[in-house]
């Protein structure tokens, strides 16, 4: 067995805790001095936008019955397919319902959550994971629309509008900061007010911090050569000085409604924080247990424990982000995982990325992990936000999958939530429901409720800056998120 | 306008009528648009009506032409290029080849300039050492060329293996390799490209084959080179076996009269493919459309080889497995008795819906030639579209690159990672045998810049697109990074084999131009760089680049060491370059000094050559080379 998929086994195998696990291994933890890192006094978030519509209701399903008369009944009678199963196959059923599951009280609700995610049993346990249900921001199935529909928080925005600012954008410039990105491409959640206004460039002070150990424009560095003229003649030398020079001349000519202006805000704030940020993460090596998550071996290979080492990777710049928040001046970040529109196959592409987020040894509990060893104060502000741009369909379609919905669930964990239930978790009126073609969650609630109680937990007053007359978008009952955070 | 059209499709009838004129007449001053009647899911399945749509502002709408062209004085050199960059990852035309297209009437010039054919030899001239203009240009049977013994084989043999058309690392390795040689058409790499990884992508990353994806890209440029409709493009896709295992309907099957299956495509087939959102009647659309075509899509076989451990690259159509009797879709009956004959039906139907003629075109443009496209602009492009009784794709394009829509200042395109390395590419690699040796190392460089060819960012809904290129920081730290840290790949002018022989030297004065006494001279080389790469008629050909420029042309040195030796980190401003005498004098000194580019020396002509490379990674690190402006 090759290390990686040992490694891999061993952790979603286990109830260790990375820490313990690093231990297992034999694997030195590399704790930083506590030094190095910056004090988080003020609210932190991370948006995890899930790509593709994800199945909530196959993360959290109503413990098995084979009464049709119930919502459970209905589900596993409707959902038998996507186990690979006959509907009338109850025995077989229960069996993968007991396999899969675990059993879980929430206040008045019992459902069960999928074995596989401990960490996110232990958070709806620790009564720090929030699921508000019923959720609508799209009333159609279209995945980019949608999902323009989910990151701007704009429920007028039109289809192909990807050039608009986001929800995470707003609330960033209601705190005077830009959004951390860590994802691969920038998305729409961490786009600038300032994208709404084409008279105007960007001058979003957002950052993308994709590559967190590796931020700064290349400089020529005179004492790292051993030839005395190396400064005078080394091609490096000559295009790093030639660049350098030509930028900052070049941003006091260019006119900032220059469309080229975009290129030079780059230059700019990378020349300000890459050293600095280089400098800070140079003292501060890689925890072991989040290069577990995401490693490139010297032959190039990216190895990770997790089915998506991309999202390691991002849990890796999220951490870097904290030890660099004071460099960065940003508190919320933006992370994705894709791979969620899941026609077909459900439970093999649905259940491995919900263990890398969830999953004891994923990326959420080793990120974690490790900010209670090195950063407590970061680990108690932080709090996460989860979701996507639609839901499913209530039954199974014939491939082992479910097809785009409308309504879903949103999760948002973090020790400041008040978790539990929101929103009725088995609506009864869908019972009614999973025998008739196309049928899907009745959205009740808009995200931009949603959205809107999380932007006054990170500054009150700012949800009226960043969503338009949001009050008079449904909510599933009155004062339904008035306590979603503690005070 | 554009708002009325896109708006109006709740009840969109009304809006269509109300910026039209009343039909008066069968004239040419006014052109049919097929428009449906909405009478919700009970009405009758052929409720069609054959409206005409006239615009009331007609001064905007030339008959003759889809877009207005630009003026014949407006076309030039500069014109040509920018087309060259857009459409062809700048191509490999001569210098006098494009002053010939500049004299042209823009509508002959184009005409040679773009299309679909696997070879086009006035802007990619074959070279004589290899026969790539005699191969059909398809991916597979470049893979069969380069993986071959022939004696006419100039592939590397350490790049071979490859290029094996079952390799993973093959369909991204062939498209860098086919858009980076001469003999090969680029336009058709570029638009198929856009086709296969935009349009209608398919992904590796879902765990589609390679071999698959070749068939499924050369069976949409083979399409896309007959000329067909485009419709038929889009559906000659559809069935594919890359398309049918990347939305699963591989598996879709009508078995004892029971549909198994998943309707990913059903929906995405109308809304990727044509720019059928749904909103003519969502529930409709829901119920009857997006799961009848999920069951017109059944019995579509492509199964797993073991010899080839791959499945099947083309598809096979299983009429026992298909869903016997005609659908409803659309509003129209759909009838065949296998999944291709009922696709083609369709697509011959959503090319005219409404949706499709306003969505689709747009989508055309915008995805290919400008992210900031107006609401007029969109509006322009869906009448352009609209005018073509049968929906042809070059001709569009062709009239699109002359029109002036495209040579507008408005017009702006974020260039991405692929358009920018490979535009870069093309015009630093001066032949082939310098594709061969991959000294640019393009795929390393497009892998660096997480833009893989076939492993598209979003999945089914495309490649990285322009807007988050240019909105990533960590995308232009690279191309930074390259110019100052790698910059040894541009600046080197030799390669040494094994026994420290020069193998190969960079040639650049065998194509940069020379003064009235035959000479290379710093100012002339300069510009021509600048218009070489960037394409703007020199509008931002400042004297701030100039100033760079020329020190590192003239001195082979950035311009702090260039004008003060002792203080190499100081900033100039360009209020100091252009009034300060002593810089004033030197840079003009530059300006008109030699530029050894055909020395009989070598290391002097190596040293020039290398120069040439310094300001290449100059141009190519400064904002003007991530987008393209329309003018």
């Amino acid at each position: 067995m090759r290390r990686r998929s040992f490694i891999k086994n061993a952790i979603l195998g286990s109830t260790l805790s990375p820490s313990g696990l690093s231990a297992s291994l034999g694997l030195a933890t590399k704790k930083a001095q506590a030094a190095n890192f910056p004090s988080h006094q003020e609210p932190l978030l991370v948006n995890i936008t899930l790509d593709g519509g994800p199945d909530f209701r196959h993360l959290f399903a109503p413990p098995f019955s084979s009464d049709l008369s119930t919502y459970a009944g209905q589900f596993w009678y409707h959902r038998a397919r996507v186990y690979g199963l006959e509907s009338t196959d109850s025995s077989g059923l229960q069996a993968a319902s007991s396999a899969k599951y675990d059993s879980l009280s929430l206040g008045n609700h019992d459902i069960s959550v999928l074995k596989s995610c401990g960490w996110l049993q232990d958070k709806l346990r620790a009564g720090k994971c929030a699921i508000i249900n019923n959720v609508i921001g799209s009333t159609n199935r279209d995945h980019p629309h949608s999902l323009i529909l989910w990151e701007s928080g704009a429920l007028g925005a039109t289809p192909y509008d990807f050039d608009r600012s986001g929800w995470g954008g707003r609330l960033a410039a209601t705190l005077n900061e830009g959004v951390i990105s860590v994802t691969r491409r920038t998305r729409l959640f961490a786009h600038s007010p300032q994208l709404d206004d084409s008279s105007q460039t960007d001058p979003s002070k957002g950052k993308d911090f994709s590559d967190s150990r590796n931020v700064a424009l290349y400089h020529y560095h005179p004492t790292a050569d051993s030839s005395a003229n190396e400064w005078k003649y080394s091609s490096r030398a000559i295009l790093s000085r030639s660049l350098k020079s030509y930028y900052q001349a070049k941003a006091d000519e260019m006119l900032p409604s220059s469309p080229f202006y975009r290129v030079i805000q780059h230059e700019q704030k990378l020349r300000s924080f890459g050293d600095t940020i280089n400098a800070r993460l140079g003292s501060i090596p890689i925890p072991d247990t989040l290069a577990q998550l995401y490693h490139i071996s010297d032959d190039g290979d990216i190895e990770s424990t997790l089915s998506i080492p991309d999202f390691g990777r991002q849990m890796l710049s999220i951490y870097d982000g904290l030890c660099c928040q004071d460099i960065l001046a940003g508190h919320i970040f933006s992370a994705d995982l894709s791979g969620f529109d899941t026609h077909k196959l459900q439970v093999s592409y649905l259940e491995p990325r919900f263990g890398d987020l969830f999953a004891h040894g994923g990326g959420l509990d080793t990120l974690e992990t490790q900010l209670r060893a090195d950063m407590p104060d970061a680990a108690a502000q932080l709090i996460y936000v989860i979701g996507g741009e639609f839901g499913r369909q209530l039954a199974a379609n014939g491939d082992e999958g479910t097809d785009h919905g409308r309504g879903n669930s949103v999760l948002i964990i973090g020790d400041q939530v008040n978790g539990g239930v929101y929103g009725e978790m088995y609506p009864s009126d869908e019972i009614a429901s999973y025998p008739v073609a196309n049928s899907d969650i009745t959205g009740k609630t808009s995200t931009t409720q949603v959205f809107a109680k999380i932007c006054e937990h990170m500054k009150a007053g700012s949800a009226a800056s960043v969503f338009d007359a949001y009050d008079s978008d449904k909510i599933e009952s009155v004062g339904l998120l008035d306590q979603l955070f503690t005070a | 306008m554009w708002q009325l059209l896109t708006t109006a499709l709740g009840g969109w009838i009304l809006s269509l009528l109300s910026c039209s004129r009343p039909k008066t007449n069968g004239d040419k001053d006014e052109f049919s648009i097929p428009v449906y009647v909405d009478r919700g899911p009970d009405g009758p399945a052929t409720n069609i009506d054959a409206g005409q749509f006239d615009f009331e502002d007609a001064d905007r709408v030339n008959r003759d032409e889809l877009f207005t062209s630009i003026a014949a004085e407006e076309w030039n050199e500069t014109t040509v290029r920018r087309v060259l960059h857009a459409f062809a990852f700048g191509g490999f035309a001569s210098d006098p080849q494009i002053v010939a297209w500049s004299t042209m009437p823009p509508e002959q010039a184009i005409q040679e300039i773009l299309s679909f054919d696997p070879h086009n030899v006035l802007l990619s001239p074959p070279e004589k050492r290899d026969n790539l203009h005699q191969i059909s240009g398809t991916l597979l049977s470049l893979s069969d060329f380069w993986t071959s013994a022939a004696a006419d084989n100039r592939m590397l043999s350490r790049f071979r293996d490859d290029l094996i058309r079952t390799k993973w690392g093959a369909p991204p390795f062939l498209w860098v390799n086919a858009v980076g040689k001469r003999g090969l058409n680029p336009v058709r790499q570029k638009i198929t490209f856009w086709e296969t990884n935009y349009h209608m992508a398919t992904n590796q990353n879902a765990s589609v084959f390679p071999h698959p994806i070749l068939a499924y890209y050369d069976a949409v440029g083979n399409a896309l080179e007959s000329l067909a409709p485009y419709q038929q493009v889009i559906a000659e896709a559809a069935i594919s076996a890359a398309v049918a295992q990347q939305f699963g309907h591989v598996r879709n099957v009508f078995r004892n009269g029971q549909f198994r299956g998943n309707e990913d495509f059903g929906r995405e087939f109308h809304q990727l493919y044509f720019g059928i959102l749904g909103d003519y009647n969502h529930d409709y659309h829901e119920l009857t459309t997006i799961r009848n075509t999920a069951k017109a899509l059944t019995g579509i076989r492509a199964p797993w080889n073991e010899e080839t451990e791959s499945p099947e690259p083309v598809a096979t159509y299983d009429s026992d497995l298909h869903y016997p009797s005609s659908l409803e879709i659309l509003y129209k009956v759909i009838s065949g008795s296998t999944a291709r004959e009922k696709i083609y039906a369709l697509a011959n139907e959503a090319i005219n819906h409404p949706e499709s003629l306003t969505n689709l075109p747009v989508k055309i443009i915008t995805g290919l030639f400008d992210d900031e496209l107006s609401d007029d602009g969109k509006w322009e492009v869906a009448v352009a579209w609209a005018k073509m009784p049968e929906k042809k794709l070059l001709k569009f394009l062709r009239s699109y690159a002359i029109s002036k829509l495209f040579h507008s200042k408005n017009r702006i395109k974020y260039r991405t990672s692929i358009d920018r390395n490979m535009l870069i590419n093309n015009l630093v690699t001066l032949n082939n045998d310098e594709s061969y040796q991959h000294f640019y190392q393009y795929r390393w460089l497009l892998a660096n810049e997480k833009a893989d060819a076939f492993r598209p960012s979003h999945d089914v809904f495309g490649h990285q697109r322009g807007i988050e290129a240019i909105s990533s920081s960590d995308i232009f730290r690279v191309a930074y990074n390259r110019s100052t840290e790698s910059s040894w790949m541009y600046a080197r002018s030799r390669a040494l084999n094994d026994a420290e022989e020069v193998y190969w030297e960079k040639d650049w004065g065998s194509i940069a131009p020379r003064d009235d006494e035959g000479k290379f001279r710093v100012g002339q080389l300069a510009e021509w760089l600048w218009r070489r790469f960037v394409a703007d008629g020199g509008k931002n050909y400042g004297p701030l680049e100039k100033a760079h420029m020329y020190a590192l042309l003239a001195g082979g040195q950035d311009l702090g060491l260039f004008l003060d030796e002792d203080n190499p980190d100081r900033i100039y401003s360009v209020t100091e370059i252009e009034s300060d005498p002593i810089i004033v004098e030197k840079l003009a000194d530059a300006k008109v000094s030699l530029v050894y580019l055909d020395h009989e020396e070598s290391d002097i002509r190596q040293s020039a050559n290398a120069r040439v490379g310094f300001a290449i990674n100059f141009v190519i690190a400064t904002p003007f080379i991530f987008i393209e402006e329309g003018a």
